[in-house]
């Protein structure tokens, strides 16, 4: 945890190994260390009084993970689930939250070097929750900042 | 001087009458000899025996006059006169004598006259008949030839026909083979359908098959991905166990392809049997079209067929009768050429009769001189080649005969006459 934590801070320091996924047709990806583990197509349980782009719960070997539609959350156009569909669940400041995305990836070893920042559309668009933006070969793979992106859910989900 | 001239007259008249008796009895002897010719010498008879010498001449004459005549006329008859008659004018016994002898003649004369015309009927219908049996033998070979024609025309015909009926026949063959395979096809059709059902039924279970393949790959995918996150949590412990997992998700990927790969196969075939099976039927109903067309063709054609047969039969009788006519025509043929043969030699025969009887001339001839009628065989040169001789028996009345214009009246004559002449004979 402490060395993840490090790797955080040091921005140059952002190469290493990531989950990568499909949201909407674009690839993203996810710290490995952050991520606990992958699960497939489960019932979710719905919560009333949520946020719709918070799907509902899960339970998971008796722990009951709250499961956020990534997709929804970051503005993206809406996919209909497939069998394809999986949540990954991820670790962020002690907490679960399973990410729902369209269909996960691969485990990628990305160098620092091919890791840019995220480009600045302009003080009206967030971007704060990209740590990068990693290429490979012709394609671009946006690498999300897990705490920033799905912290400020435990809250809604805790009310 | 008187005694003595009495007694010279004595002798003189004694004298006289041993003169005439002389005279007498040599006429006597010379009419018993038939010598009616011989007279009495009257210079040598005396004045007193001349009257009674006349007297024996006037009787002589009365009998041997009539006798003359009659010898006169008999021995024209015996020449072949018969139109000589007794004209003389006699009394008695001469006249009865008279009237027998012109009677005779005049039924001779009337019979040779019948005769005559009857002659010239026969030759004249003979004559005729001759040329009417001509033409129909010439018709009749007409025919025959005509017959011949049409005869060869039928056995054309009918070999036509044959030929029909046997193409009919195997055309119908041919149509129940075309049948029979038509059916086969649709058998065939129907096996198709069920084995392209079956096929489908198959690539259904495959797919079922490939789908949980496709399911486990999913899973051992992210089974791998799981532990290739625990590998990377582990930090460098774990650097084998990645490796490890990325092959087996490498392993899941690639059957996750196959399995994709085999699917679009699947439901490509699956289609593809689906094209078939709606092939199948477009087929199946051309096959059962073509089926009923084959039936109706065989139909048709036994149809022609059977039609063909019973005008093969009927052009058999058509020939067997133009084969009876053929005969009856070739005996009309025959018996028309003997029918005109037997009319010349009758004809022929006719003719000698006339000559017969133009050897006698008789009274009324300008009845016995009839013109051939100027047709038929002999025709007009015949007429007239006949012409000068009849002629002689118109006593020039009718000249040298200007047959064609005279025959018409004259076969008026004999037609109307005819009955009488012959009830006369």
């Amino acid at each position: 945890m402490t060395a993840g934590a490090g790797q955080h801070i040091k921005r140059s320091g952002l190469g290493g190994k990531y989950l990568t996924f499909f949201l909407a047709g674009g690839e993203y990806g996810l710290e490995i260390l952050k991520v606990r583990e992958i699960i497939g197509p489960t019932p979710i349980t719905p919560v009333p009084r949520t946020p719709d782009y918070v799907r509902g719960v899960v339970n998971l070997r008796g722990k009951l993970i709250p499961v956020v539609d990534l997709g929804k959350k970051l503005a993206l156009d809406h996919q209909s689930d497939s069998q394809e569909t999986c949540i990954i669940v991820t670790e962020s400041r002690q907490e679960h939250i399973g990410a729902m995305v369209d269909r996960v990836s691969e485990v990628l070893d990305i160098d620092a070097d091919d890791i840019d920042e995220a480009p600045d559309f302009g003080s009206k668009v967030r971007t704060d929750y990209v740590l990068g933006i990693a290429k490979s070969g012709s394609r671009v793979k946006i690498l999300l900042d897990v705490d920033r992106v799905l912290s400020g859910d435990k809250p809604d989900v805790q009310l | 001087m008187f005694n003595f001239r009495r007694r010279s007259q004595e002798n003189d008249v004694s004298r006289a009458r041993a003169v005439y008796r002389r005279e007498v009895e040599r006429l006597i002897k010379a009419y018993k000899q038939g010598r009616l010719s011989e007279r009495g010498n009257l210079e040598i008879l005396d004045d007193a025996f001349r009257p009674m010498m006349d007297g024996i001449h006037e009787v002589v004459e009365a009998i041997s006059a009539p006798m003359r005549e009659c010898i006169e006329v008999l021995e024209d008859v015996a020449s072949g006169d018969l139109s000589q008659r007794v004209k003389g004018d006699y009394e008695g016994d001469h006249a009865r004598m008279k009237r027998a002898l012109n009677q005779a003649l005049e039924s001779l004369d009337q019979g040779m006259m019948q005769v005559n015309q009857a002659s010239y009927q026969v030759a004249s219908a003979s004559e005729e008949i001759a040329s009417g049996s001509q033409s129909l033998a010439q018709g009749s070979s007409h025919q025959a030839a005509t017959l011949e024609e049409i005869s060869a025309s039928l056995q054309e015909v009918y070999s036509m026909t044959k030929q029909n009926a046997a193409n009919a026949q195997e055309a119908s063959g041919l149509g129940e083979d075309a049948r029979g395979a038509t059916e086969k096809g649709v058998d065939s059709m129907r096996k198709l359908s069920s084995a392209i059902e079956r096929i489908k039924n198959s690539a259904d279970q495959t797919s079922k098959i490939v789908k949980t393949i496709d399911e486990i790959a999913f899973q051992t995918n992210l089974l791998a991905l799981n532990a290739a996150v625990e590998a990377a949590r582990a930090g460098e412990a774990g650097r084998g166990f990645a490796v490890v997992a990325e092959e087996v998700r490498n392993l899941a990927m690639r059957s996750a392809e196959a399995a994709k790969s085999t699917s679009a196969l699947i439901d490509e075939s699956v289609s593809n049997a689906d094209d078939g099976v709606s092939t199948n039927e477009e087929v199946l109903g051309a096959l059962k079209a073509i089926e009923q067309k084959v039936r109706k063709v065989t139909e048709v054609m036994s149809e022609i067929a059977a039609a063909s047969e019973q005008q093969e039969e009927g052009i058999e009788e058509v020939n067997g009768a133009v084969e009876r006519i053929n005969q009856v025509t070739q005996q009309t043929a025959a018996s028309s050429q003997e029918s005109a043969a037997t009319a010349q030699q009758l004809n022929s025969q006719a003719e000698e009769l006339l000559a017969l009887v133009r050897q006698f001339k008789l009274s009324r001839v300008q009845l016995n001189g009839p013109q051939r009628p100027s047709q038929g065989l002999y025709g007009a040169a015949a007429a007239s080649r006949r012409s000068p001789r009849t002629a002689g028996y118109h006593n020039g009345e009718d000249g040298d005969g200007d047959g064609s214009s005279k025959s018409d009246e004259l076969m008026t004559y004999f037609d109307s006459d005819s009955e009488s002449i012959l009830k006369d004979f």
